[in-house]
């Protein structure tokens, strides 16, 4: 990316942050207290399973209960059981984020890749939408699966032989479930305006 | 750069100088190409596999193939994402001729066969008008469309391919939709963004014998 699109970037998520306080009404967050019984049982249903409260996408969720239980139960596999592992996984939900231009999701995750031992130049190379210069044989077969998913709509039988032959059909259908679903989170998120904390790094805007 | 362009251009050149030369000797070599995910019949599921796949036959339109040909593959989270996409097609707070159009809507975008093949029929069946899908496959806007149709065509574009949704759209949104719908709106645009992506990752196609919807060398 050239300093022209990064000004360009810069420029727009400060634009971003003015309008954030509005933002935050689009979907508001359900007080405790104005639970429905269904709504009540989801939230518990989600401590019970994450031991954590309510948190991010599954706060704007919960205005359909049933769905949120139903998307939380696709993420309790994929973000922690999922065949290809809790590294690459957040190297995929890395990807995901960036693709959607998901502030929350990057908030969240970058820090969780890095503890899982994702290397933080190459979780920089991705928000600035660069092609990290310097990957493991696994990242570099992941981020080229993923990226071609994302940008091409499909995958090269090149980086597809090289995924399969290394995490087996399981493991691309998981790789390509957790794009899917991440996308799915990233979408909530981005209809509600998600805030996220204002001293949060936030994604520099590409031109799409 | 240039050393590598010829490079390929070369190897391309061999390649088709070296299947000429075996092109006598083996017509195997029209053959297609091996299937991604081999089809799987029921008698094939392990123990595993064998619930959801029992589940899949009593709704689907493609029996074990489209999605569910890879989704068997990692039967748990095949499991959990079959229990998502039956709630939104039979319980969803969205009208069906809205859930449709939406999943028309991402269908169109993925050029997915199997997305288009399955509902196209459904949309119509549920009231949507067959201009308004045949418009929508030609990636034309849609010109006939009642003010909850075009909404939705509006917000799953937007969202789609902007990434966000306008204020402008959001607000139309939220005249003619509750904030539940709004929600399993978006939910359904996401679920089958990540079955389009399944589709298209392990290049499924229609079921055998029928036509394609979206035909070779269109867009």
């Amino acid at each position: 990316m050239n300093f022209y699109a990064f000004a360009v970037g810069l420029l727009a998520c400060t634009a971003m942050t003015t309008s954030t306080a509005i933002a935050q009404d689009r979907l508001p967050t359900i007080p405790a207290e104005q639970y429905s019984a269904e709504q009540a049982q989801a939230a518990a249903a989600f401590e019970a399973e994450r031991k954590v409260p309510l948190s991010g996408p599954f706060k704007p969720l919960l205005h359909s209960p049933q769905v949120m239980t139903l998307a939380r139960s696709m993420g309790d596999y994929l973000r922690f059981k999922s065949s290809i592992g809790n590294t690459l996984s957040e190297l995929v939900i890395l990807l995901t984020a960036r693709e959607w231009s998901q502030d929350y999701e990057w908030f969240i995750h970058q820090p969780l890749a890095v503890k899982a031992g994702i290397r933080a130049d190459i979780t920089e190379a991705i928000a600035q939408g660069r092609r990290p210069a310097s990957l493991s044989s696994d990242e570099a077969i992941v981020c080229d699966f993923v990226s071609e998913l994302l940008k091409n709509k499909s995958v090269s039988d090149p980086s597809f032989e090289r995924a399969k032959q290394r995490f087996g059909g399981q493991g691309v259908v998981d790789m390509t479930a957790i794009v899917g679903y991440y996308s799915l989170l990233a979408m909530q998120l981005n209809v509600a305006q998600f805030a996220v904390p204002a001293d949060a790094n936030k994604l520099p805007r590409l031109p799409r | 750069m240039t050393v590598s362009t010829t490079f390929v251009r070369l190897s391309a050149a061999a390649a088709v100088a070296l299947g000429a030369a075996q092109a006598g000797a083996a017509d195997s070599a029209a053959a297609p190409p091996a299937a991604r995910f081999p089809a799987l019949t029921m008698e094939q599921l392990n123990p595993y596999q064998k619930p959801l796949g029992e589940q899949i036959m009593k709704v689907s339109s493609v029996g074990l193939g489209g999605p569910y040909n890879p989704l068997l593959r990692s039967p748990i989270m095949g499991q959990r994402m079959f229990d998502l996409l039956y709630y939104l097609r039979w319980n969803s707070s969205v009208p069906l001729r809205l859930n449709e159009f939406a999943i028309l809507i991402i269908g169109r975008q993925w050029r997915s066969q199997v997305e288009w093949y399955a509902h196209a029929p459904l949309a119509i069946r549920a009231g949507l008008s067959a201009d308004t899908v045949a418009e929508l496959k030609a990636q034309k806007r849609p010109s006939n469309m009642q003010p909850d149709e075009a909404l939705v065509y509006d917000f799953v574009t937007e969202l789609s391919t902007a990434h966000k949704v306008s204020d402008a759209t959001f607000a139309r949104a939220r005249q003619l939709l509750s904030e539940q719908q709004i929600v399993d709106l978006t939910t359904i645009s996401g679920t089958y963004v990540t079955v389009a992506m399944i589709l298209a990752m392990a290049e499924e196609s229609v079921p055998a014998g029928k036509e394609l919807p979206f035909k070779a060398g269109e867009p």
